[in-house]
């Protein structure tokens, strides 16, 4: 089982880094060209050409590119001029800490809020989440976040409105308070989802027989509920984490760019500005490759979490 | 509430429903409005009246260049359905056919779309969006064919499962044991059958569709000026919004709104529809 879901994230990313390949470094025409400019001559034309490689057989290039990312070496960027690795380097410590920062928030906000809203469902505290989440589903996550500058950083001055002091040089709590309301607009949409998420399976898992038995055992409400209840309610929970972290990771992208953070999201989007194809493909393989790998390990600690999975075919969603 | 309900004959319906079909049907209608008559060319600047606060004369006040708020937002949900409904369409044309046919041939086809499904599932709309844009440069059709492509595999994930279920019942085999093909089964009686959750699941695929362009437009991969669309016109307003915060507050409620109604009538729909979740609450 185990083991056919490897193969099966195995094929998925050598199809998208093909799909990827052919889109970015076929489709849009002589690179050369975009950088020299039309009026470029052909010798020098040619002379740039087999420095970028771009005279070699497609399928050379695609397996030079493929197995230089695997080694973690990346072409330069037409733009900077310096390798791409360098440049996702510098920015993979604001985009990092960005995702892991919004999920954990996520997470603290959906779980109990799930919970809760099961555990006491029709009364007040639960028609308030349930509506809380309808609208947490419904804002867009920038525009929420050009909400939150204008809250905290133009009216209260308790944050800044955008921009990253740096690791080394703002020191971490600086750089903290600077990712606090990115994060946190990020981490709405998916809390909220989250949060219906967590109710939806609180709630089957609370007609459970084991749930019964755990009361007539003796064991007090509040620890069947956070113990048993929520241990078994995890697994669509923590399936459903996996797949949000694709749209974190896109999310990340409108998000970095109304708070100008320095990462991938920027950096991408820069690249798009600028035509700088090789930054484009790469980052986007980049995320795509992270999207397949987190619902991979998404999907092992499902197993991990149920051993029921072990026998299940359950890689057939 | 539930006895003013019965009296005009929405008795079965529930409030949220309500509610979430009314605001659906004040969005529609203003874009159906906005396609003969808004109260201000929405694109007409009128530079001495820029910026001025909601009003009797200007509903939502003026932006930047002094152009009416309210005929802006009205052509902009204009935008807003034309991409959702182009994109649903890719979706559903695509992700229905691929989905029924897995679930009423199975074995390899099943696998090879379910395969193809979690790759497509790699890519949100956003990063095909990004990749077309790179490719073809900006413009309208990009956000519609990034967000349709993404619509794909939803659709055929939950058509599958859905027939898959109705192939298992009585009615599907007897109109086998009467001679008819699987495609004339799956035509007559699985889609039929199904049509409800794919209603609802279009509902909500609208939603994000709407919401997916507005990402779109804000970032520039979607609709250009002067088209007015609400991503748009939120990323213009994002500079302004010290001075004057209506310019931000207007676009950005107006996606919410939108988006509200269409969930909740997703929502409600789907209660309707499975009685079960409604003794759940």
């Amino acid at each position: 089982m185990i083991l056919r879901r490897l193969l099966g994230a195995l094929a998925t990313l050598v199809l998208a880094s093909l799909t990827i390949f052919l889109a970015l470094e076929v489709l849009p025409g002589d690179p050369a060209q975009i950088i020299l400019g039309t009026g470029a001559q052909e010798d020098t034309l040619a002379a740039l050409r087999s420095q970028l490689g771009l005279d070699r057989p497609i399928l050379v290039r695609y397996v030079s590119w493929v197995s230089g990312m695997l080694v973690g070496d990346f072409k330069d960027s037409y733009t900077y001029g310096i390798p791409v690795t360098e440049l996702i380097s510098q920015r993979i410590y604001v985009s990092g800490p960005l995702a892991i920062f919004a999920i954990i928030l996520a997470v603290a906000i959906a779980l109990p809020c799930g919970v809760i809203s099961a555990a006491r469902r029709g009364r007040l505290s639960d028609t308030l989440i349930t509506a809380g989440t309808q609208i947490g589903i419904a804002i867009p996550n920038f525009w929420f976040a050009i909400l939150l500058i204008l809250l905290f950083a133009v009216r209260l001055r308790w944050f800044p409105s955008g921009g990253f002091p740096g690791w080394e040089d703002g020191g971490i709590i600086a750089c903290l308070i600077a990712l606090l309301l990115p994060a946190f607009a990020l981490a709405l949409p998916q809390a909220a989802i989250l949060t219906r998420v967590t109710r939806g399976a609180m709630l089957e898992v609370l007609q459970e027989n084991y749930m019964r038995t755990a009361a007539a055992k003796g064991l007090s409400p509040t620890k069947r509920l956070w113990t048993h209840g929520l241990q078994n309610a995890m697994i669509p929970v923590v399936t459903i984490l996996g797949l949000q972290f694709s749209f974190l990771l896109a999310g990340t992208i409108i998000i970095e760019n109304v708070f100008y953070l320095p990462g991938i999201g920027r950096l991408l989007f820069q690249a798009i500005a600028q035509r700088d194809i090789v930054v484009v493909q790469n980052l986007i393989m980049l995320i795509v490759a992270s999207v397949i790998v987190i619902n991979l390990v998404v999907d092992l600690a499902a197993i991990g979490i149920d051993p029921r999975l072990r026998r299940q075919d359950f890689a057939r969603g | 509430m539930a006895k003013w309900l019965k009296l005009i004959g929405l008795r079965q319906y529930s409030v949220s429903m309500i509610i979430g079909g009314l605001l659906t049907l004040l969005f529609l209608s203003l874009s159906v409005i906005a396609l003969f008559w808004t109260p201000y060319d929405p694109e007409i600047m009128n530079i001495a009246g820029r910026l001025k606060p909601p009003s009797i004369n200007n509903w939502f006040g003026t932006d930047q260049f002094g152009r009416d708020m309210f005929s802006m937002i009205m052509k902009g949900s204009q935008n807003s359905v034309a991409v959702a409904m182009v994109a649903l369409c890719i979706g559903m044309g695509f992700g229905v056919p691929l989905g029924a046919l897995a679930a009423a041939r199975g074995g390899l086809i099943d696998d090879s779309v379910m395969r193809f499904n979690d790759f497509v599932f790699a890519f949100p709309a956003l990063l095909s969006a990004v990749i077309i844009t790179a490719v073809f440069g900006p413009g309208a059709i990009n956000a519609i064919v990034a967000i349709g492509i993404f619509n794909i595999p939803v659709f055929a994930r939950v058509t599958r499962a859905a027939a898959q279920i109705t192939w298992q019942r009585e009615f599907a085999l007897s109109a086998r044991a009467l001679g008819l093909t699987t495609f004339q089964i799956t035509l007559r009686h699985i889609l039929p059958n199904i049509s409800g959750i794919l209603i609802v699941q279009g509902t909500i695929q609208f939603a994000l569709a709407i919401l997916a362009e507005a990402g779109l437009s804000y970032l520039g991969l979607g609709a250009q000026p002067p088209a007015p669309s609400w991503g748009k016109m939120l990323f213009d307003a994002q500079t302004l919004m010290y001075t004057s915060p209506h310019v931000v507050l207007i676009p950005g409620l107006a996606i919410a709104f939108t988006i509200f109604g269409l969930n909740l009538l997703g929502d409600g729909l789907r209660d309707q529809l499975d009685p079960k979740t409604v003794t759940r609450g």
